[in-house]
């Protein structure tokens, strides 16, 4: 048996003293509250009468199954991170090719992209609500110079998910930008004048070296645009309020409904439960993925020598 | 060369029009903001309606009288620094403890940070309504600033850079006899000062557009920040289109201004680890 010395001793207290307020602010805001989570998602809490709340065990995740409200949460959810993503990533990668030079203005324009980013996410959805007006509306006016009808947008049970769609590529195309151009900065500079002494052309730069280079960023990108994708709420509540007939609820927003609107906090539990499964089982299936990566290279490594 | 040259004005033609095409709602809405014209949304019948015909601050000024915005101003500014602070001391302190003590559970520890980096906050708002209302803090201003002292996204930003502190630095202060805490407030911290800003300002313009939280916990009109209030105020009649547009106009400048000021470590702090999302 060791005995810990006394200046390991002061230096495990030091390090839980530097570590103390974090570690109390981290229980109260983030450990306890996830624990009710838990716990809550199988009872049947309702904030209005606490005092008769009764333990319910798996009622709340059969009841989900069933509620068609729910399901049209979950689709819509989908439908706006199967739009949103790809357009997403698309576009700001295409962003950062523009002003990836050292020409005078890209700065300026660069500024241009990510200007929307740092509007508040309130303030966008406020400024494209009026917009998106059937009368007085500007994309309805443009509409009109083309002599095609008004369209109802956002009181268009067809339309108004793709309109949020649509304004949430915009503002937030600018930050995945930022990404693509510190990961466009870190491509090695001999590949490029090795090719130009190839002759290759700015296509196949830009398919042979700069794509294959940022593939890592690329990833990187694509998940944080998944991950905040998922999360899309406040669009929501300014804008539509998850209608016209639940056109444009997602799942953040349906936890919210049941939550807080209806006090079903039982209920408002067991969604927010699966919603964080969701982002726990896909960080893992990452993890696997990563490593199915890493094996799959060290393996052509050693049976093509590399590539 | 003159195919480069080709390509180069091709470039700019085509920044030009990207750019303007992502300005334009914000131009619009700056414009609009000195629009005199006292329409109501339907009264606008052709694009001409939206240029207008001289400049005014009426709207500006209607947006300060009509509701208490300097309040609103000062509620907001209350919540962001007061965020800010405790971010910075929490989280920092938390960094350095992980990165340069090797004390018994820095590993235990950090794991276990890494993986609360993956909860999203939208999954627990439910219960940490609950926790803050038994604590009985709603619609005070703690209510939004002390739920954000702790990130693991930000301590797990400090721990990193705080790893590329020489070791010999804090070893040197030691020896001359300063304490843990001092090492740090008078060594390490001066050595960080970036770090720092990048964390300021990510977590100042956060909390600046925050919505969901306050909306949550904020209930009386006194306390609202600025987003709630311009919500408010989009939706209370009499509806001008160009007052709201003012006091969308107003919520933004300062934030942009801020930015401008600190944008290369704003840019920093999402390009070297984009993963606040996350």
């Amino acid at each position: 048996m060791n005995k810990v010395s006394a200046r390991q001793k002061r230096i495990n207290f030091t390090g839980w003293m530097f570590m103390l307020p974090a570690l109390v602010f981290g229980t109260v805001f983030l450990i306890v509250p996830i624990v009710m989570c838990f716990v809550f998602s199988f009872t049947d809490f309702y904030m209005l009468r606490p005092e008769s709340t009764l333990f319910v065990g798996f009622e709340n995740y059969v009841d989900l199954f069933s509620d068609a409200i729910f399901g049209k949460a979950i689709t819509n959810t989908l439908l706006f991170v199967v739009v949103v993503v790809p357009l997403q990533c698309l576009l700001a990668l295409v962003l950062a090719l523009l002003v990836n030079k050292r020409w005078r203005g890209c700065g300026v324009f660069k500024l241009a992209y990510f200007a929307p980013v740092i509007t508040s996410m309130t303030v966008v959805a406020l400024l494209f609500q009026i917009f998106y007006q059937r009368d007085g509306g500007i994309f309805n006016l443009l509409l009109s110079l083309f002599g095609v009808e008004a369209q109802g947008f956002l009181q268009d049970e067809g339309q108004a998910m793709l309109c949020i769609c649509f304004m949430s590529v915009w503002q937030g195309a600018g930050y995945q930008m930022i990404i693509f151009l510190a990961g466009l900065q870190g491509v090695s500079r001999e590949l490029y004048e090795a090719a130009d002494i190839d002759a290759a052309n700015a296509w196949d730069k830009l398919v042979h070296i700069t794509l294959p280079s940022i593939a890592p960023v690329t990833g990187f990108v694509v998940i944080i645009t998944l991950v905040g994708a998922f999360k899309v709420f406040t669009q929501v509540q300014i804008m539509t309020n998850g209608g016209p007939n639940n056109s444009t609820i997602t799942v953040v927003y349906y936890i919210f409904q049941k939550g807080m609107s209806e006090q079903l906090v039982g209920y408002g539990s067991a969604i927010s439960m699966l919603f964080t499964l969701v982002f726990v089982a896909a960080s893992l299936l990452r993890g696997g993925a990563a490593k199915g990566v890493g094996l799959y290279r060290r393996y052509r490594e050693r049976v093509l020598g590399g590539y | 060369m003159v195919r480069k040259r080709v390509t180069k004005i091709l470039l700019y033609v085509l920044n030009t029009a990207l750019g303007l095409l992502f300005l334009f709602p914000l131009l619009f809405m700056f414009v609009s903001a000195f629009n005199p014209a006292r329409t109501l949304p339907s009264q606008i019948t052709s694009l001409g309606d939206f240029l207008p015909a001289y400049f005014t601050f009426d709207n500006i000024v209607s947006v300060f009288t009509r509701i208490p915005m300097l309040r609103y101003f000062a509620n907001t500014l209350l919540y962001a620094l007061g965020t800010v602070v405790g971010v910075l001391i929490v989280n920092g302190m938390a960094g350095y403890a992980l990165a340069k003590i090797n004390f018994r559970g820095n590993r235990v520890i950090y794991n276990f940070i890494v993986i609360m980096l993956i909860i999203p906050f939208e999954g627990i708002t439910l219960a940490l309504y609950l926790v803050v209302r038994t604590l009985g803090l709603l619609d005070t201003p703690l209510a939004v600033i002390l739920p954000s002292f702790f990130s693991c996204f930000y301590v797990f930003m400090f721990r990193q850079f705080f790893l590329g502190v020489p070791n010999a630095l804090i070893e040197a202060a030691e020896i001359d006899g300063a304490s843990p805490f001092g090492t740090y407030i008078k060594i390490v911290v001066p050595t960080a000062v970036p770090v720092f800003i990048t964390v300021f300002i990510l977590e100042f313009i956060g909390k600046w557009g925050d919505y969901y939280w306050p909306m949550l916990t904020l209930t009386s009109e006194g306390w609202y920040n600025v987003q709630l209030a311009i919500k408010e105020f989009s939706t209370a009649s009499p509806y001008h289109w160009g007052t709201v547009m003012a006091s969308l106009a107003v919520v933004t400048v300062p934030v942009l201004v801020v930015f401008l000021c600190l944008q290369r470590y704003y840019i920093e702090g999402i390009a070297t680890q984009g993963i606040k999302d996350m």
